[in-house]
């Protein structure tokens, strides 16, 4: 157990194999609280396979082996005597599609606190308002909670999967794309939502899309082919980026 | 920073039960296995059970099939070795099945005459040229309760209609024609959702090309939805094989290989009635011998079986 | 006019039937007449198909009217009358035609079959689609479609040579003579094994291959991606499983089990041969009982010549059928019913 920590999150020469595929290779970065840090890069560089580290959820699919470590607040989240599930809870995730289950609005957002113990009718109604509240979809929906989640427009259904992620009150949210599958409308309100929440939460986003990165993120990590190639502030990224394919892919010739 | 909800009540709960001490750490880091890990292996061991449980009589099923149909397959006395294939019972019923066997493979491909073109050409027609709407749905709902009614509710209409209404006695054709309405639901569903499967695309390209309906539906469609139709034929023959009730009013029994179309000479045996009449007779032999034929049959529907399966994936592989 | 355009004619918002039916023939024979070569064969071959198309559906009305019609003798007689369906007593030499014990026993037996089969049937699914390592999937697979494939009177012939007497040997002796169970009242009578138990039992066997293929699948549909965003909430699998996708895959599983509802009811040879065909209710496990199926498999050949008679077996045929209608159309209402609330079928 560490008192104390540098970084909220630090990755420390992490490697994964999916069977005998070698996915990222020995990465080497960290992520502030406070704060949103894109993993950018082309498709199929591995930035959701870094992402889904950090919450284990890699840890499904047959044929993943990893070596190195992952550190949240100084405990290695790999370290066998971990607890996947308190681990999980603290670590929230939204996902490329939105995939709210299919119940209720309120059901959705009472699944993660019923899980971990709340029992109490009023805790959980005051946590479905506060992380609706939390993710800007209170006021659309506060008289449809009933209702099936699968009748709200997309860019609803992703909110309210953000604010299902929240309900479990994680410090950290891991995003995975989440706007890439929405109007660009939806879109912009949720990237304003991500500048809003990193307030309170460490946030861990990905994305391909370069402006986007810059519009959101306080620091970026570039991947390419499994490899981290550079990390640094965003301002300064993108301004001045150090590696030449950095600067292609931020000026869009690679993709 | 005070945070509402869980972490707050978490470190209550902690506090009133008592906690180990490094649970301050990120990750719970003392881990014994927690409640919620033993009902996780609890549950996952129930259901691996449950499955365990539901196969197991299958293998119970052919052990006892095989352990006495073997005896008569492998001995040697009367109707024993391969003379159980190859003569018919005789005086006492101690000769082989070959009744049984020329029956059921006389009366399938009655059945099949009347039940294949019928439905396929139904599902064709379903799928491809009727408005989808409240046509399309009838037709549908009527295959799928077709499909539902017992076997024996066929055989009393086999009886009351074909023998005796439209008074053509028992025998082959009656039998054949009870089995056809049987096999009809299912190959009309498989059909259709064989043709379903076809990509719009192929269709589109075939007329843009200036093909008619017809053409691109016999040329295009059905050529691509073939592995699928022959699947369920395939599947449809295996059911009907192993039909007892609607045979017993329709078909009768002989001890020989039918002799005509109508009439006494077109009474026929077969595989699954055999195994009806000799299990219900008290003599020792014949209840082994029913053990025999059963596996016999159990090894037709079975080869039928693997067909459908391979049929499916050979024939895509063609095609694709 | 060979260059009249055919719009006039297709007209599909016509305001009547007639007029509707009206309009399309006009429009086939102009088809017949001024068609280009394509556009004739196409219309003969829609016509062609069309007649095996309605076959289906006459078959069922045909059956049904069939039936209808044998069974009004005995449903209109003043022996009879439509009180048969809730007498008890079945004897035709003294003109009593009581088929509720046969109702009953149908009941019976398949309400054990659902009970046992069913829970069974999904929690093997549940294993098979959830929990079961990628290879041992496949074979399993297999297995249960060879299950599938074994025909009733296979299933019957085992029951009535294995399961019977284990009944009558073990099964029965055991669990009468045991002081925490003999005084259940399910478990009492003597019983030669031939008895509800087994007609049940073999039932649920039969059932179980179909509740666990349409279970795996249904299960199986349900998206990867909600199953990863309740694991990424702290849900361990087996919670997963249970809370997220056997909820998601409801409706599928829900129809299925109706679905084998139905083919339970009309399962015939294999309950024939193991329930014993007495006339009485059962109100004990080891009773013997007679089902729907098995009166008119017995007793439709020598019933043939008296119209009464056999009128009543066709009243049983008819409950059958219209049974086995109402299980079909409960299954569909099911499934739309699924789709609704949840978006996903």
């Amino acid at each position: 157990m560490a008192d104390t920590w540098e970084h909220k999150i630090e990755v420390k020469h992490l490697n994964t194999w999916f069977g005998s595929k070698h996915i990222l290779k020995d990465i080497r970065c960290y992520f502030e609280d406070n704060s949103v840090t894109a993993i950018m890069g082309p498709s199929g560089c591995g930035k959701s396979t870094l992402l889904r580290s950090i919450n284990r959820l890699n840890d499904m699919i047959p044929g993943f082996r990893m070596s190195g470590e992952i550190l949240i607040e100084g405990d290695n989240i790999y370290d066998p005597k971990a607890n996947v599930y308190e681990l999980r809870r603290r670590v929230g995730m939204v996902f490329q599609r939105p995939n709210p289950f299919p119940m209720s609005i309120r059901d959705n957002l009472t699944f993660g606190p019923r899980l971990h113990g709340v029992r109490d009718e009023d805790e959980l109604e005051k946590i479905v308002e506060s992380s609706l509240r939390k993710a800007a979809l209170w006021d659309e929906v506060k008289d449809q909670l009933d209702n099936p989640a699968t009748n709200l427009s997309g860019g609803q259904q992703q909110r309210l999967c953000i604010a299902r992620a929240l309900s479990v009150d994680p410090p950290v949210l891991l995003m995975d794309e989440p706007v890439s599958a929405l109007d660009p409308i939806s879109a912009g309100k949720i990237e304003d939502l991500i500048v809003q929440l990193k307030k309170d939460y460490t946030i861990v986003l990905v994305t391909h899309n370069v402006q986007q990165a810059f519009r959101v993120s306080d620091q970026a990590a570039f991947l390419y082919m499994g490899e981290l190639i550079e990390f640094d502030k965003t301002k300064r990224i993108a301004v001045a980026p150090k590696d030449p394919r950095t600067e292609a892919f931020i000026t869009g010739r690679i993709g | 920073m005070s945070r509402y909800g869980l972490d707050r009540l978490r470190s209550l709960n902690e506090m009133v039960n008592g906690a180990p001490q490094a649970t301050r750490s990120f990750i719970d880091r003392v881990r014994h296995a927690t409640r919620r890990d033993v009902t996780d292996w609890m549950f996952k061991g129930f259901v691996a059970v449950m499955l365990a449980i539901a196969v197991a009589p299958f293998f119970m099923l052919v052990a006892e099939v095989a352990s006495i149909g073997l005896e008569d397959l492998l001995g040697s006395g009367p109707g024993q070795g391969i003379q159980l294939l190859t003569t018919y019972p005789g005086v006492g019923l101690q000769g082989g099945i070959l009744n049984a066997i020329i029956g059921t493979s006389v009366l399938v491909p009655v059945a099949a005459m009347v039940g294949i073109p019928l439905s396929v050409l139904g599902a064709v027609y379903i799928n491809e040229y009727s408005p989808p709407g409240r046509v399309r749905q009838i037709v549908e709902f009527a295959a799928d309760v077709l499909a539902g009614i017992p076997s024996i509710v066929f055989g009393a209409f086999g009886f009351t209609f074909i023998v005796f209404y439209l008074n053509m006695g028992m025998g082959v054709i009656a039998g054949g024609l009870t089995l056809g309405f049987m096999m009809i639901p299912t190959v009309l569903r498989t059909t259709q959702e064989a043709l379903k499967q076809v990509p719009m695309s192929l269709r589109e390209a075939s007329l843009a090309l200036g093909a008619t309906k017809w053409t691109t539906t016999w040329k295009v469609t059905i050529r691509a939805a073939f592995p699928g139709i022959i699947t369920g034929i395939l599947l449809a023959v295996g059911r009907i094989m192993g039909e007892t009730a609607p045979l017993i009013f329709t078909a009768g029994n002989n001890l020989g290989a039918p002799t005509s179309l109508f009439g006494p000479g077109s009474w026929v045996a077969s595989m699954p009635f055999t195994i009806w009449a000799y299990i219900s007779d008290p003599r020792p032999y014949l209840q082994v011998r029913a053990h025999s034929t059963a596996l016999v049959l159990l090894l037709m529907v079975l080869a039928v079986d693997v067909a459908a399966n391979y049929a499916s994936r050979k024939i895509t592989r063609r095609l694709v | 006019m060979a260059g009249q355009k055919s719009d006039d004619f297709a007209d599909e918002e016509a305001e009547d039937v007639f007029s509707t039916v009206v309009a399309r023939v006009r429009h086939a024979a102009w088809v017949l007449r001024y068609g280009r070569g394509g556009a004739r064969a196409d219309l003969l071959g829609k016509i062609g198909l069309f007649i095996p198309a309605l076959a289906s559906v006459l078959i069922i009305v045909l059956i049904l009217t069939f039936l209808w019609y044998e069974s009004m003798p005995i449903l209109t007689s003043d022996v009879g009358g439509p009180a048969i369906f809730l007498e008890p007593e079945w004897d035709p030499n003294r003109d009593l035609y009581g088929i509720g014990v046969f109702i009953a026993g149908s009941l019976a037996c398949t309400g054990i079959a659902i009970g046992v089969g069913v829970p069974l049937g999904i929690g093997a699914a549940i294993f098979l689609s959830e929990f079961c390592p990628e290879k041992l999937r496949a074979p399993l697979r297999m297995i249960v479609e060879m299950m599938a494939a074994v025909p009733s009177i296979v299933y019957g012939l085992w029951a009535y040579v294995v399961m019977v007497p284990w009944i009558r040997n073990v099964f029965a002796p055991s669990v009468q003579s045991n002081p925490l169970t003999a005084w259940i009242p399910l478990f009492q009578g003597q019983t030669n094994g031939l008895s509800l138990l087994a007609g049940g039992t073999i039932l649920a066997i039969m059932l179980l291959p179909t509740v666990i293929s349409v279970s795996d699948d249904a299960l199986r549909s349900v998206p990867r991606t909600l199953r990863e965003a309740a694991l990424a909430l702290g849900a361990s699998e087996s919670e997963t499983a249970r809370k997220v996708v056997l909820s998601a895959a409801l409706p599928g599983v829900g129809a299925a089990t109706v679905l084998s509802l139905g083919r339970a009811v009309g399962e015939t040879m294999a309950v024939l041969m193991v329930t014993g065909n007495s006339l009485q209710i059962p109100y004990s496990l080891f009773d013997p009982c007679y089902v729907m199926t098995s009166i008119i498999t017995n007793q439709l050949g020598y019933a043939y010549i008296f119209p009464l008679w056999r009128s009543a077996l066709f009243a049983v045929a008819l409950v059958l059928m219209l049974m086995s209608i109402s299980f079909t159309a409960m299954a569909k209402i099911i499934m739309r019913w699924g789709s609704k609330t949840r978006g996903i079928v």
